[in-house]
């Protein structure tokens, strides 16, 4: 959980200038009228061991980003630099299904909707197991360590032949959790994971995956829209706004010291639950940018109150300002933003 | 605030839904007092009963539940008070209510419109039945509620479906719809759940400037203890469909006193504040399907002495300012009525 390592032979994964873009409504030649660039050129890089917290609207693009990242959908252009634990590198961009197939067992993904995400047809047994089957691993003793798996997530092994609709929602994650780790991963993507759940089942399952981490050294991606649960799990932070990441930087720099006017508003619309506190509430006017007709310029500046002239023609790209610290924003060593908390 | 000068009192509401399974008490001895122009907050996780209260106040409960006992006084005006679970809740009084007296904001604002009719019909329908016959004046009435609500050109609004709008929008247009009759109490259940914190603090912003300019009470129904903590006067705390705890907001999260309400706030993460670990309550929220006469939370309960919180169950007694129901701060117990001797 320490936010320290910054060698470049740490990373995890690499990625370059990811773009996605889905062409929406077709006109007679087939040709697209309107494209949505849902992730517009994100570069970013994860730490081994960390958690890389992806924060923003919905629509701003970051479960796109999150499942481009590991191929679940293909990205429209970028590169992306996988490095397994025993330093070997893959460009996961260039591969094909078939090549692909054997490095999935490298990553997963932990989805949001326990209710959906599992299916009804299956045991809890045949759920976990189908993971190990498809990636052609050791398959003596399977059931074993499904079994062993399922005590790890914090379950017991008569649950083994029981159906997921027995389950509660936080036992459905568990479930969900064991499937994702079973194949061991190094890399798991967990898209608004938590979100679904009741606050003190939203607890057992935090805890429950920062357990993991430390057990199994994994690295997460955590995708949020859950700014509180977004601070307690990650080290590292990226804020998208409209598909390109608006300002980055280690956890304790985004929440104390953010720079760009969106990390503020947004961090400053959170509620506090403490009565005695008083808050500083930035209403942003308006919705985010619609990801067909971005605007010019900087895509923020409609809903900004410090947005001048270049901000309506120049796209601010995304720049060091200090050591883990990356913002987008033309103007971000001049505006004065409030203290938050 | 004295006890007669409330707008709406529930007292020992029970509402139960008669499955196959069992009896569902979703809703068990439940008092809630809501003054003119506060606003309190009912909390609590799913299943515990906060949705099925605020219906059974609407009177909308649907088959198999039924209200089976208590009294939901309404204060219509200074001498005239109704009994809600009285009367005919498909008769003309009850619908007079509804819409009209107390409002209701759902929860999902992506499902709670008409796919199939214009925004403005929607909002108009509400006026025409309780207010404004004439068509031209019910429509300039619901554009000025759409004005109210933050549209800045309602007129566009108006011929609007619900698909051209995001989320936000529509939760807008549920609230124009609720409020276009002047209710003078309004129920917020889950109102920003569905929403970005963006948003949410957009819509909470309009609750608030509606409250001071109406003085409408409004009641928030919530998971989300930042909402609660940033909105209302008073908290009720619900669990296993009982009221386990009750107080000033400020009262209640400086000295929570229920140990369910003391682990809520520890098991919350914080933006405020640099948490080491989150206290997680263990076990699964529970269902009130016939219950055992114990305190709901003893199975989760930390602090649970054994023969006593497993074999009786609190009542809710008053603790200074506060009112828990818990045996770590009064022996009293709750003493069991019919339902509670023969379904128990």
């Amino acid at each position: 959980m320490n936010g320290t390592q910054s060698m470049d032979d740490s990373k995890i994964l690499q990625a370059t200038n990811i773009k996605k873009h889905f062409s929406a409504k077709k006109n007679f030649f087939g040709k697209s009228k309107n494209i949505v660039k849902a992730v517009d050129g994100v570069s970013l890089s994860i730490n081994k061991g960390q958690t890389f917290g992806i924060v923003g609207e919905s629509g701003c693009g970051k479960t796109t980003l999150g499942r481009c990242l590991i191929r679940a959908i293909d990205p429209t252009s970028g590169e992306i630099k996988l490095t397994k634990n025993n330093g070997e590198e893959v460009n996961l961009e260039s591969l094909n299904d078939s090549e692909l197939r054997a490095y999935r067992k490298y990553f997963q993904m932990i989805f949001q909707d326990p209710y959906s995400s599992l299916n009804p047809r299956l045991t809890v047994g045949e759920i976990i197991k189908e993971a190990l089957l498809y990636f052609d691993l050791d398959l003596k003793n399977i059931d074993d360590k499904v079994i062993e798996m399922l005590k790890i997530v914090g379950l017991e092994d008569h649950h083994f032949h029981r159906y997921a609709h027995a389950f509660s929602g936080g036992q459905r994650q568990r479930i969900g959790i064991a499937r994702a780790l079973i194949a061991q991963p190094d890399f798991i993507v967990c898209d608004e994971s938590v979100s679904a759940l009741d606050v003190s089942i939203q607890a057992q399952i935090i805890n429950l995956l920062i357990e993991l981490q430390k057990k199994f050294h994994l690295t997460y991606l955590f995708i949020s829209h859950d700014l509180s649960v977004v601070k307690y799990i990650s080290d590292y932070i990226a804020v998208m706004y409209v598909g390109k990441i608006v300002e980055q930087g280690d956890k304790k720099i985004i929440f104390e010291n953010p720079k760009h006017p969106y990390t503020h508003a947004l961090l400053s619309s959170v509620p506090i639950p403490d009565p005695f506190k008083k808050k500083v509430r930035t209403i942003l006017p308006g919705e985010p940018a619609n990801p067909t007709s971005i605007p010019l310029g900087c895509s923020f500046h409609p809903r900004c109150k410090f947005a001048k002239d270049k901000c309506k023609n120049e796209i601010p790209d995304l720049m060091k300002i200090d050591e883990n610290h990356d913002v987008a924003c033309h103007y971000a060593d001049q505006i004065k933003l409030d203290k938050l908390f | 605030m004295s006890e007669n000068n409330y707008k709406l009192k529930i007292d020992h509401l029970k509402t139960f839904f008669f499955l196959d399974e069992g009896i569902l008490k979703a809703v068990n001895d439940v008092d809630i007092i809501l003054y003119h122009g506060e606003s309190i907050g009912i909390i609590g996780e799913s299943g515990c009963g906060k949705t099925i209260t605020v219906q059974s106040i609407l009177n909308i409960i649907q088959d198999p539940g039924l209200i089976v006992d208590g009294k939901i006084s309404y204060r219509l005006n200074d001498e005239h008070q109704i009994d809600l679970t009285a009367i005919d809740k498909d008769g003309l009084e009850m619908r007079n209510i509804r819409g009209n007296e107390i409002s209701i904001i759902f929860q999902e604002p992506m499902t709670s419109l008409s796919p199939v009719h214009t925004v403005g019909f929607q909002v108009i329908e509400n006026i025409k039945i309780h207010q404004e016959k004439n068509k031209k004046l019910a429509k300039q009435k619901a554009l000025e509620m759409l004005e109210l609500v933050g549209f800045s050109s309602p007129n566009h609004i108006y011929d609007s479906y619900a698909y051209n709008l995001s989320g936000g929008m529509r939760q807008r247009v549920m609230i124009a719809m609720a409020l276009s009759c002047n209710p003078s109490i309004l129920i917020a259940d889950e109102p920003t759940t569905a929403l970005d914190v963006t948003v949410q603090a957009q819509i909470l912003d309009l609750l608030e400037n509606i409250k001071k300019k109406f003085n409408t009470s409004i009641i928030y129904i919530t998971h989300d203890l930042g909402v609660i903590a940033e909105t209302v006067d008073r908290i009720y705390v619900m669990y296993m469909g009982k009221v386990v705890e009750h107080g000033s907001v400020k009262d209640i999260f400086s000295n929570p006193l229920h140990p369910y309400t003391q682990n809520l706030l520890k098991s919350i993460p914080r933006i405020d504040l640099d948490i080491e670990k989150l206290e997680a309550i263990e076990g699964n929220v529970p269902i009130p399907l016939d219950p055992h006469w114990q305190c709901g939370f003893y199975n989760r309960c930390p602090d649970a002495i054994a023969g006593q919180c497993d074999t009786k169950m609190p009542s809710l007694s008053k603790i200074k300012n506060q009112e828990v129901r818990c045996f770590l701060y009064s022996d009293e117990i709750e003493p069991k009525d019919e339902w509670d001797t023969i379904y128990g």
